[in-house]
């Protein structure tokens, strides 16, 4: 008798077990899709939720605005996936035809630009730029946004990956780019002390006769779908 | 009897188990229940659920070349085709400071150029086309294409320098404008061209305390707002600098904002929704966003939904650097958060309070340099 309800009992667990196994593989799918959908309805939601306890008219105005904000990206998405047309078989077929002419770009000492990075990591006073080498490299001179005291310069090399952030070896506030000689940089601390850098080799140095090792730069890599430089 | 017990006992168990196991799918991905929760039988429910799978690759755009916008779109796609299932990202393309240019506006972008907001808007597409294009048989993956400028200007002891250009609120205002028809201009292209299924484009602002004033800043953003219909998005991917937190003494933000400025920016104005940057090893950055939302919430305003994370792992792969030591060689701080870590500092402050919690932030994107 009692072994009899053991085997039914392993019997029905193993069938549950095997059940709930095959519900989530065959609906794995599904879920992530049920996961995007309830995203945006449940961000709706508390929008919706937060409209109800805001009082200020212009906050209200505010929510409102992103909730048909939602409403409607939902809207053109949904329209898309219903109306998408059959995509290009040949991706490279696809590709813009090359017209693009850049304009003349300006070289030397330039005032400040914000680079390709954030404040909080340098906040640029001035930069320099040229092609050296046959690379386009801009190094920005500055201070750290989180300290005011530690300036620094970052080397961008375009198309290669290299360059970086260097910081004052000893640090007495924001760097500005004075001058240039050949391919050094003279520059200035926010305490008028001079410190020089050397582009190709990417470091400070004592003093413009200073005799240092060029880094070598790695090949650029560009990710190319039809298997041809461009 | 004793079988039985030790056969129900392990029923129980198991049953525990499996919904343990389930909890962690869409059943706890709810924005509006609050953190915290316990679940029967057993086990208590994480606060929030997992980051996402994979993050965005957003680009620092030192191109403007129309062929090249679309092998990058193309890479986009081509990785979502590959990974399993379907993909859901944000990716930013930061094209630079705002500037204008004999009555055009536009950007005045990385290589050290100008840019008009039609050539921008002819690279966005072309992202936006190679990205369709390369996920191929993958018609699932979708993106949402955040095209960006920043609230950059040069100042010299509280002046705007010469040269600068983004100096007063009257360009500011029109450049928002030009910003929010050219942000159009790409949805419309992107609807008629049938892809909007998989691209939903958006407008960004890398909105930073430190290069510009808050009335000019928000100018900007009151012409956007002007002019997008209440139909497309305004990113903010900036950082909430000098930002009072948990555990730092009250300040006020950098640059003489308030905490009033910095939540309009953030949250308060209608267009705008974050992405901020959380950069920093410390936690810092996320503490700051954090108490943000939770001054909205004790200041009449309602907490910030935040939809994403920025951070900058790979350009700091790509330059190094991104780490400061002190005179003996130890680490001060980094600001090269992997972007998982950067969603969960995240995550992991906003659910501090009940009333600013989430239990999940959609994206997390990380920026690199092109190529």
């Amino acid at each position: 008798m009692r072994k009899n309800f053991l085997r039914t009992s392993v019997l029905i667990f193993t069938v549950i077990i095997v059940w709930l196994l095959t519900f989530m593989v065959v609906n794995a799918d599904r879920f992530d899709e049920n996961i995007l959908d309830t995203q945006t309805t449940n961000q709706m939601m508390s929008i919706q939720n937060e409209l109800d306890i805001v009082s200020d008219p212009e906050h209200q105005n505010s929510l409102q605005a992103k909730l048909n904000t939602l409403q409607y990206q939902a809207d053109i998405q949904a329209t898309g996936q219903k109306m998408a047309p059959e995509k290009p078989a040949d991706i490279c077929a696809s590709m813009p035809k090359s017209t693009f002419v850049e304009e003349v770009r300006p070289t030397g000492i330039l005032p400040g630009a914000p680079g390709p990075f954030s404040s909080q990591v340098l906040k640029v006073e001035n930069q320099w730029q040229d092609q050296l080498n046959g690379y386009w490299m801009h190094l920005y001179a500055g201070v750290s946004g989180l300290d005011s005291n530690q300036g620094g310069v970052i080397l961008w090399i375009e198309d290669v990956e290299s360059g970086g952030f260097f910081s004052d070896p000893e640090p007495e506030g924001a760097l500005t780019i004075l001058s240039v000689h050949g391919t050094r940089l003279e520059l200035l601390t926010s305490e008028g002390t001079t410190r020089y850098f050397d582009i190709l080799a990417q470091q400070f140095i004592p003093d413009l006769k200073s005799e240092v090792n060029v880094v070598e730069l790695p090949a650029s890599y560009v990710f190319d779908p039809c298997g041809q430089d461009r | 009897m004793k079988t039985h017990y030790r056969f129900l006992l392990s029923i129980l168990i198991l049953v525990s188990m499996v919904g343990a196991l389930f909890t962690s799918f869409s059943f706890a991905s709810s924005q509006t229940e609050s953190p915290y929760q316990v679940y029967l039988p057993v086990l208590m429910k994480n606060p929030h659920t997992d980051p996402p799978a994979y993050y965005g690759v957003s680009r620092y755009m030192n191109t403007i070349d129309p062929v090249k916008s679309y092998v990058y779109g193309c890479q986009a796609g081509s990785t979502d085709k590959q990974l399993a299932g379907k993909q859901d990202k944000i990716i930013i393309l930061a094209y630079g400071q705002p500037w204008g240019q004999n009555g055009e506006y536009g950007v005045w972008y990385y290589s050290g150029t100008f840019a008009s907001t039609a050539v921008i808007a002819e690279s966005a597409k072309q992202f936006a086309y190679g990205y369709w294009v390369c996920t191929g048989s993958d018609t699932e993956s979708t993106i949402e294409l955040v095209i960006g400028t920043s609230n950059f200007a040069k100042y010299d002891k509280g002046k705007c320098t010469e040269g600068s250009w983004f100096c007063n609120t009257t360009v500011a205002y029109e450049h928002g404008k030009r910003w929010a028809l050219m942000v159009k201009d790409v949805s419309n292209w992107v609807v008629k061209n049938g892809i909007s299924g998989q691209v939903s484009i958006a407008g960004g602002n890398d909105i930073e305390f430190l290069w510009n004033t808050p009335a000019i800043t928000k100018a900007w953003i009151q012409g956007y707002d002007a002019f997008d219909e209440n139909r497309y998005k305004l990113y903010n991917f900036g950082s909430c600098d000098a930002c009072p937190y948990v555990g730092s003494t009250w300040h006020p933000p950098a640059n003489n904002w308030t905490m009033s400025d910095a939540y309009y920016v953030a949250w308060g104005a209608a267009p705008v929704w974050p992405i901020p940057e959380i950069y920093l090893t410390t936690g810092k950055n996320a503490k700051e966003w954090a108490y943000l939302s939770y001054w909205g919430t004790i200041n009449n305003r309602s907490k910030i939904q935040f939809q994403g994370t920025l951070t900058q792992w790979q350009a700091c792969l790509q330059r190094g650097g991104c780490v400061v030591y002190d005179q003996y060689g130890n680490v001060l701080y980094g600001s090269n958060n992997t972007p998982e870590e950067g969603w969960l500092q995240l995550i992991n402050e906003i659910n501090r309070w009940t009333s600013t919690a989430q239990s999940t932030i959609r994206w997390q994107t990380d920026i690199r340099w092109s190529p």
